[in-house]
């Protein structure tokens, strides 16, 4: 909660010590002094940036409070918040809501929580694909280099993943889109770019497109594909020098037993932290692959909203993500629990 | 006093040295560095920023071959041999390339070079223009190895001069983040209680915001441009070395050493600089340079964005920018050469890391 509140202070201050007029921004370049006011009193911009602060923290909280005067900028607007009332103390209103990441700048006033909602299912769609194919193949070549140890597979796999890493994830997604979609596009049928979601021939219906999901999903992967092989190969041959697997093997179980009943769970700690780590720095990530897939997510929205200075929206989204974030992690404390029973939870 | 290697420095070289990847890195790194810094001698186009456009002669093939003619601008400014070494040429004659040329009555008609079979424009230029009035030195056969980017530049020196940014980049983040970072972890460290918890906040804050993002941001609030880039990327990446030194200090405090030297009255700041921080460096050089590589990484990544370096600075990620329409052109090349040097150079700082890590016997 508190990093949160550091977070939503950070993303305030850097975003308001930008050059320019905000008000101005909105408006476009020739517009009367009458409206750049009304503007300014509507968005709080006017005030001092500490209060404009405060109303900021109140338009995000879900508890917030709201004054019952027309002119002020926390008055209660159905078209801003959606509230519920809780009760009200002369002429504040406290009401529980939705937080209100304000609008957005170039889209004639949309919100910016619904430009989130729009494209953040999508996003999600292609980090878990990403995450799942980077988990279940960074397992598999994890064990299988863990197991031949200094042969030429397992060194082999080490350049692969180390290359894998080195890659820079906009360069990964050219080849790639140019590799399957346009080079050997007729035996792939993939195509360079594509959203989840594209209109029919006619123009009429959206239809959901799963193979469009393919090369960004792998692309995305990546990263955490190379970390996962890593890590899992480290920690497996870490376990492997334990006394319990020697036991094992003493008993005369298949070696395809020692790792399923044994040693995985044992290794799969670290994995664990760093696909955390790895899936909200992916939300961020997606934003190469997004923009040159053509991806209808969130990082195609970013990269929109950087060219447009669309502020709201980028900070909007990076609170989502750093939400996302400090709620992933806390998720994974739980994972580790259970993985591990010595860990209590704090 | 003559004495075996057997430090922990020696040690850790001698182990280093068996490592084939970390050495062979390592001499690549030192060929790149010194590519980076004389690129302008190496460069065939030495101008500032190899930004001498043919727009003429764009995106031609590797290996191309034309005939340039080059028209002395008449001013000659005085540049220091030096500046010219380091920052390329400001001013320089204007080049055109030419398809055929002759000299009549002290006038040097030639005609442009038009590509796809059309004739080029012709044009003539008054003998006197040249010192001497001998126009031979001044046209010669000219050929772009890595063949033209889309403003008829010429490939190579671009690539080469764009290993100076990647260079640069990694290093004052790397430093930024080393200044920050250890004073900020062997505070919280050492300190504990209260100065700690602030300090962790601090990291967990700066944690939970994507790096690209919240570079994004700062180089927002600084404006664009290379500086920005390299502040923002250092102070984004001082997390991770924070992180590590404070975790080292907690278990580094209970160690005898500092008790003794407590027990001998010396001051905080000299136990912390002078007999904690020797100890704990090694897990601090492995992440350095995996910050090294990161920061490459960032950087690309921003200058592909647009909002990195600005033209005409050369830089990778910007040149893949720049061509990675061309892909389908016919003309892949254009971004994957840049491309590549990202990834080769990446991969050497993520190899160096690793031997390193090996080396130094560092857990992580």
């Amino acid at each position: 909660m508190l990093t949160l509140l550091g977070v939503v202070t950070v993303v305030f201050f850097l975003f308001n010590v930008l050059p320019g007029d905000p008000a101005q921004m909105m408006l476009g370049q020739n517009e009367d002094t009458e409206q750049l006011k009304l503007v300014k009193q509507k968005y709080g911009f006017d005030k001092p940036i500490a209060i404009q602060y405060v109303y900021y923290l109140n338009d995000l909280s879900p508890l917030s409070f709201h004054s019952n005067k027309k002119q002020d900028y926390t008055t209660l607007q159905s078209g801003k918040y959606t509230a519920k009332s809780l009760f009200t103390i002369g002429n504040t209103t406290t009401v529980l809501k939705f937080p209100y990441l304000r609008e957005s700048f170039t889209k004639q006033g949309k919100k910016v929580t619904q430009v989130l909602a729009e494209t953040l299912p999508n996003t999600f769609v292609l980090a878990v694909s990403a995450i799942f194919i980077a988990i279940s193949l960074g397992i598999i070549l994890g064990i299988v280099s863990a197991l031949y140890k200094d042969q030429w597979l397992d060194k082999f796999i080490q350049v692969v993943s180390t290359l894998g890493m080195s890659v820079p994830s906009f360069f990964s997604a050219i080849l790639f889109a140019w590799l399957f979609g346009f080079v050997l596009h007729e035996y792939t049928n993939l195509e360079m770019t594509g959203s989840l979601y594209e209109l029919d021939d006619f123009g009429e219906a959206m239809h959901i497109k799963w193979k469009n999901l393919v090369l960004p999903a792998v692309v995305l992967g990546i990263r955490p594909l190379a970390v996962v092989i890593q890590l899992m190969r480290n920690s497996l041959l870490e376990v492997f020098n334990q006394d319990y697997i020697r036991t094992a093997r003493a008993k005369g179980l298949s070696e395809f037993q020692i790792i399923k009943k044994h040693a995985i769970k044992n290794a799969m700690n670290p994995v664990v932290t760093a696909i955390s780590g790895w899936f909200a720095s992916m939300l961020a990530g997606a934003v190469f692959v997004e923009y040159i897939f053509g991806w209808n997510g969130l990082g195609k929205e970013i990269v929109n909203a950087l060219n447009t200075l669309d502020l709201p929206v980028i900070m909007g989204a990076v609170l989502v993500i750093a939400t996302l974030f400090v709620m992933i992690n806390i998720f994974v404390d739980l994972i580790y629990a259970w993985l591990d029973p010595k860990v209590k939870l704090k | 006093m003559q004495h075996k290697p057997n430090s922990l420095k020696q040690l850790a070289l001698q182990k280093f040295k068996k490592n084939f990847w970390g050495v062979f890195s390592c001499f690549f790194l030192v060929f790149v560095g010194v590519i980076a810094v004389f690129a302008y001698v190496i460069a065939p186009d030495n101008t500032k920023h190899a930004n001498q456009m043919h727009l003429s002669i764009h995106s031609k093939k590797p290996g191309f071959k034309v005939t340039m003619l080059s028209i002395p601008s008449g001013f000659n400014e005085k540049e220091s041999v030096i500046s010219n070494i380091f920052f390329g040429k400001k001013s320089t004659n204007t080049e055109v390339p030419i398809s055929k040329y002759k000299i009549e009555n002290n006038v040097l008609q030639y005609t442009e070079y038009a590509s796809d079979g059309l004739e080029g424009v012709e044009k003539i230029v008054k003998l006197e223009v040249f010192p001497n009035n001998d126009v031979s030195k001044f046209i010669k056969e000219k050929r772009f190895l890595f063949g033209t980017d889309k403003y008829g530049r010429d490939l190579l020196s671009r690539v080469l001069v764009g290993a100076r940014i990647s260079f640069f980049i990694g290093f004052v983040a790397v430093l930024i983040s080393l200044i920050i970072g250890v004073f900020m972890g062997s505070v919280a460290g050492y300190y504990g209680g209260k100065t700690d918890a602030v300090i962790m906040w601090l990291i967990n804050v700066t944690w939970s915001i994507p790096t690209l993002l919240l570079v994004i941001a700062i180089t927002l609030a600084l404006g664009k441009g290379f500086w920005q880039v390299f502040i923002a990327v250092g102070l984004t990446m001082w997390v991770e070395v924070a992180r590590v030194v404070r975790g080292q200090i907690i278990s580094a405090k209970e160690m005898q050493y500092v008790t003794a030297a407590k027990a001998l009255g010396y001051g905080n700041f000299r136990i912390i600089t002078k007999h904690i921080l020797p100890n704990i460096m090694a897990p601090v050089i492995v992440i350095s340079a995996a910050n090294f590589a990161a920061a490459i990484l960032i950087e690309s990544g921003l200058s592909f964005l647009g909002i990195g370096a600005q033209p005409p600075m050369a830089s990778w990620g910007a040149m893949i920018k720049d061509h990675y329409n061309y892909i389908i052109l016919g003309k892949p090349y254009l971004a994957i050469i840049p491309g590549l040097c990202i990834m080769s150079l990446v991969m050497a700082f993520m190899l160096i890391g690793n031997a390193l890590r090996d080396a130094l016997d560092v857990k992580t």
